[in-house]
């Protein structure tokens, strides 16, 4: 058994030596998103709003800051844009807008006015087969008022689920990829 | 003893040495003398019982395993062997003449064992009830024994819970080594192919102080039969096929020797969705392949090398429907008649979401029998691990969005000496290193950090088998070092390293007393303490199932756990009728639970909830009831488990502790060997855990239905065994406590299951 002891240090030995590893690779965070606005611009021309989501750090870290730039005038038409940016990395900043435009069949947002917000939407665009996307949608005012508007991005929903509007995505299912809640007021 | 001769009755695995002698013919003189001994170490098992069937009597074993059977009539014998912590085992043969025996019972460690798999079932041997259940997860063939339950994740992962015990608290050993894979996931299984299981059990106080890994006190030892001197050849082929899944699982084993004794195991399995009582569970198939060389060379009577190596390779589909983004989605997904996402038909395809694991382990050992009394061991255990998990993303579905690569090695000398026949002294040393790094090309920055880990630990017990009182106790002592490479997640992204070093303290004694011929008490004290691990340190992130931001506390110390059991044990004078029933209190300082903070976090998924660890007091009580019996050509087998849970500093029950369950396996054999099974399961509903500790109330009880018919043809060498099962016989509806995929889908229904084996 003595004999053995040798060849039990030399184990020890090889095995102590595995351990120390390298620093791991900081991950280029590609499907986060870091700044996502809702831009309205008055149909009939006029100040724009918008309603601006920022976490530069994505998860965790700096907790994110949510802006909104004025408030709507009543019954007024806007257009409204979804912009959406993956900032992490400055050299390789990422249009997250246009990566859901590509698959803007497995994608759909939803606009919920929450709160007493007066406003009414309907989406402005559509995938190849014809069921709507909400990068581009129209909002509508009414009286003054004031509450939240809830933006809700869906990763695979059932678009065509009955009792889906644009401010109901219950029925829709799917992984929610991006919700926002911005406050917003209707006044003059 | 005199040991002439050889007739072997291989099943059994148990040698037979006949002796001749003139037959005392016709007249009820003849003697069966033998020994019984251990199958793993060659020694003597003392005060084991002979039952012997046709007569109704029995006899009891001296301490040298010694027996002697008298006043026999020629004619058929059956003989029915039984020991605490063994597999019974019965054989049978025409008594002719006097007859001296040698018996090796597979014997589960030592006297106080608190649990073991005993069985009624002496007329189906263990091994080969265990074989029969090889299209099942390891996890959901553990549940069978008494205290063990199976938190899972639908279809996908069973992983085992013992008094209330799991992942980081219940290390799982596979043959003998510490499995090294991702233990802190829920919804990790076991990386272990059932099929190469031969024996499953649970360890806990003196017994399992000498296994590493993560534990509190108990192990799971999940071990193949030992390749011994005596083993066979042995070639078994089995198919079985599930109805619900369209599943198919073939296996292979062959156990021969040649230069060495040999055994090499392969299984392959396909399954396609599973089917809830009312709809298809979308992406739940499952692909298997595994692999297992075991392989012994006697190289002298005083020196034995063993290798093994297994491969466990497997991708893994979790339920569509039960991939949710944020909490209004499992808002949503809860309470709806079918998951979402769930299809009309039946598909074997996978698609994200789903697991992909590949896991190597490589043992090599050596013992060494320096004296009859002495024996030296050098045991080295080798992983590999390499976990894919891929989630529904934008882009490419190919990508995996975490990709751990986990290295480990375990190297182990231990010293086994016999001080007298009734004393034994164990010790060892152990070193464990793990290195666990995150794949790179993932796009999603770690749940769990890269880290290394480094334990040195070592053990020392000591046995005392004197009956009517036996006692034992020992100490275990376990250094651990982690150093987490971590990345911040502050801008400008860095990496920071943080050292840890944590000593963890054991110890356990007990005793037994046997009273009379029946009954025997036993009891037992253990203290263990378990640092805290890489998860529970550090982990980082967003877990999707559960719809919660995870973040591990680096300020942890070490758990406390101080465990008393007590145990009684019956057994009825011929061997038909065993009552085992134990109870426990467990306290544990310093528990680490996973709590809701009062602040949610926001993201640009909404608001989510943050999960902490926290060290807090809680005290988990259980009792166990196992009762085997044996009427006429009817075995029953029932076994209940109580546990209560409770976090001492918050005054709230402690989740996913197993509600009250019990387990009824009944089975008759008819004429001409058909045996009849049947057996019920019943699980009470989880009542302790109230509403904020929840997304939903925990689930109804429920009761399952199982039943089947088998028949085994035998001729010559060559067996053939037929199985016809159907499982959840009623179709029934259920949804389980500790299942995290509750919120979404009912548990699968009905399933018809065909099994055909052959032997040669």
């Amino acid at each position: 058994m003595y004999k053995l002891f040798p060849f039990f240090a030399f184990l020890a030995c090889t095995f102590l030596s595995c351990v120390g590893a390298d620093d791991p690779v900081i991950e280029n965070e590609e499907e986060v998103i870091t700044e996502f606005i809702y831009r309205l611009t008055p149909a009939a021309g006029g100040r724009e709003v918008l309603l601006v989501f920022n976490d530069p750090d994505g998860d965790g870290g700096q907790a994110p800051t949510i802006q909104v730039t004025g408030s709507l005038t009543p019954t007024t038409t806007y257009g409204g844009v979804i912009e959406a940016r993956n900032l992490s990395d400055p050299a390789n900043t990422v249009d997250i807008a246009a990566e859901i435009g590509d698959e803007a069949d497995e994608h759909q947002l939803f606009y919920l006015p929450e709160g007493g917000l007066d406003v009414a939407l309907t989406y402005a665009d559509s995938d190849r087969k014809g069921l709507p996307v909400g990068l581009v949608t129209d909002l509508v005012t009414r009286g003054a008022s004031s509450g939240n508007l809830r933006i809700i991005l869906r990763h695979e929903p059932a678009k065509s689920a009955t009792g889906v509007t644009i401010s109901d995505p219950a029925a829709a299912g799917g992984e929610t990829d991006i919700e926002v809640s911005f406050p917003l007021s209707v006044s003059n | 003893m005199n040991l002439n001769g050889s007739n072997t009755l291989r099943a059994l695995a148990l040698l037979l040495w006949l002796l001749p002698r003139p037959a005392s013919s016709q007249d009820c003189t003849g003697t069966i003398t033998g020994v019984i001994m251990d199958e793993h170490d060659n020694e003597a098992l003392a005060y084991a019982t002979v039952y012997l069937v046709q007569a109704g009597r029995g006899v009891e074993a001296d301490v040298d395993g010694r027996f002697s059977i008298a006043d026999l009539c020629p004619g058929p014998v059956t003989l029915r062997f039984s020991h605490i912590g063994c597999d019974p085992k019965e054989v049978s043969f025409t008594y002719a003449r006097d007859t001296s025996f040698k018996v090796y019972l597979h014997h589960h460690d030592n006297y106080t064992e608190t649990v073991t798999v005993t069985s009624s079932g002496a007329s189906v041997g263990y091994e080969r009830r265990l074989d029969r259940q090889s299209n099942r997860q390891i996890g959901e063939v553990l549940e069978q024994i008494v205290g063990v339950s199976s938190l899972r994740t639908g279809t996908a992962a069973a992983k085992p819970v013992f008094d209330g015990l799991y992942g980081n608290r219940l290390s799982i050993q596979n043959n003998g080594i510490a499995q090294a894979g991702q233990q802190w996931g829920n919804d990790h299984a076991p990386e272990i192919d059932s099929w190469v299981a031969a024996y499953v059990r649970v360890v806990e106080g003196v017994d399992a102080l000498r296994y590493g890994g993560s534990t509190l006190g108990p192990t799971v030892l999940v071990e193949p039969a030992p390749l011994t001197p005596w083993t066979e050849t042995d070639r078994r082929l089995a198919y079985g096929f599930r109805s619900n899944g369209l599943g198919s699982t073939l296996n292979a084993r062959v156990t021969d020797s040649a230069f060495v004794a040999y055994r090499l195991s392969g299984t392959l399995k396909l399954a396609g969705d599973q089917r809830a009582p009312d709809y298809y569970l979308t992406n739940t198939g499952h692909r298997e392949g595994d692999l297992a060389l075991q392989l012994a060379k006697f190289i002298n009577p005083r020196l034995t090398a063993r290798l093994y190596y297994s491969l466990f390779n497997a991708e893994i589909g979790v339920l569509r429907g039960s991939h949710i983004g944020n909490l209004s989605d499992l808002e949503e997904a809860i309470g709806r008649n079918e998951p979402f996402y769930t299809e009309r038909r039946f598909s074997y395809d996978i698609a994200s979401p789903r697991q992909r694991v590949t896991h190597h382990l490589v043992k090599g050992e050596l013992e060494y029998q320096a004296r009859p009394d002495l024996r030296y061991t050098l045991r080295y255990g080798g992983q590999l691990d390499n976990r894919k998990e891929f989630d529904v993303r934008r882009g490419e579905d190919n990508r995996p969005a975490l990709e751990l690569l986990q290295v480990s090695h375990f190297i182990e000398g231990a010293y086994h000496r016999d001080l007298s026949p009734d004393q034994e002294v164990e010790a060892g040393v152990q070193l464990e290193s793990v290195t666990n790094d995150n794949q790179p090309g993932t796009g999603v920055l770690p749940l769990i950090p890269n880290y290394n880990g480094l334990r040195a630990g070592g053990y020392a017990t000591y046995h005392h088998d004197a009956a009517p009182i036996r006692y034992h106790f020992g100490v275990r002592y376990d250094h651990q070092n982690f150093e987490a490479i971590t990345i911040s997640r502050d801008l400008p992204r860095r990496i920071l390293r943080y050292t840890h070093d944590y000593d963890a303290l054991g110890g356990s004694a007990g005793a037994s007393v046997k009273l009379g011929s029946r009954i025997t008490t036993e009891a037992e004290l253990t203290y263990r303490e378990r640092a805290p691990q890489i998860n529970e340190l550090y982990s980082q992130g967003l877990h999707q199932g559960v719809s919660g931001i995870e973040e591990g506390d680096s300020s942890l110390s070490t758990e406390r756990s101080t465990k008393a059991s007590l145990g009684l044990h019956y057994t009825s004078g011929d061997g038909q009728f065993t009552v085992i029933g134990s109870a426990f209190a467990q306290r544990i300082a310093n528990f680490i639970n996973l709590e809701p903070q009062e602040d949610f976090r926001l993201t640009i998924r909404g608001a989510f909830p943050v999960f902490q660890y926290r060290g807090v007091d809680a005290s988990l009580l259980g009792a166990k009831v196992t009762v085997l019996a044996q009427v006429g050509a009817l075995e029953i087998d029932s076994r209940l488990a109580l546990l209560r849970g409770q976090n001492l500093t918050d005054d709230l029950a402690l989740v996913y502790m197993p509600p009250t369950n019990w387990r009824t396996h009944l089975t008759y054999t008819l004429p001409l060997e058909y045996q009849l099974s049947l057996t019920s399961l019943w699980v009470m509903r989880q009542g302790g855990v109230v509403p904020v500790q929840d997304f939903l109330p925990a689930p109804p009880g429920y009761a399952l239905l199982h039943a089947g018919v088998s028949k085994d043809l035998t001729w010559g060498k060559h067996q053939v065994t037929v199985l016809l099962e159907v499982e959840n016989v009623l179709n029934q509806a259920y949804r389980d406590y500790l299942d995290r995929q509750r919120y979404f889908a009912d548990a699968p229904g009905r399933s018809i299951n065909f099994r055909l084996g052959y032997s040669w």
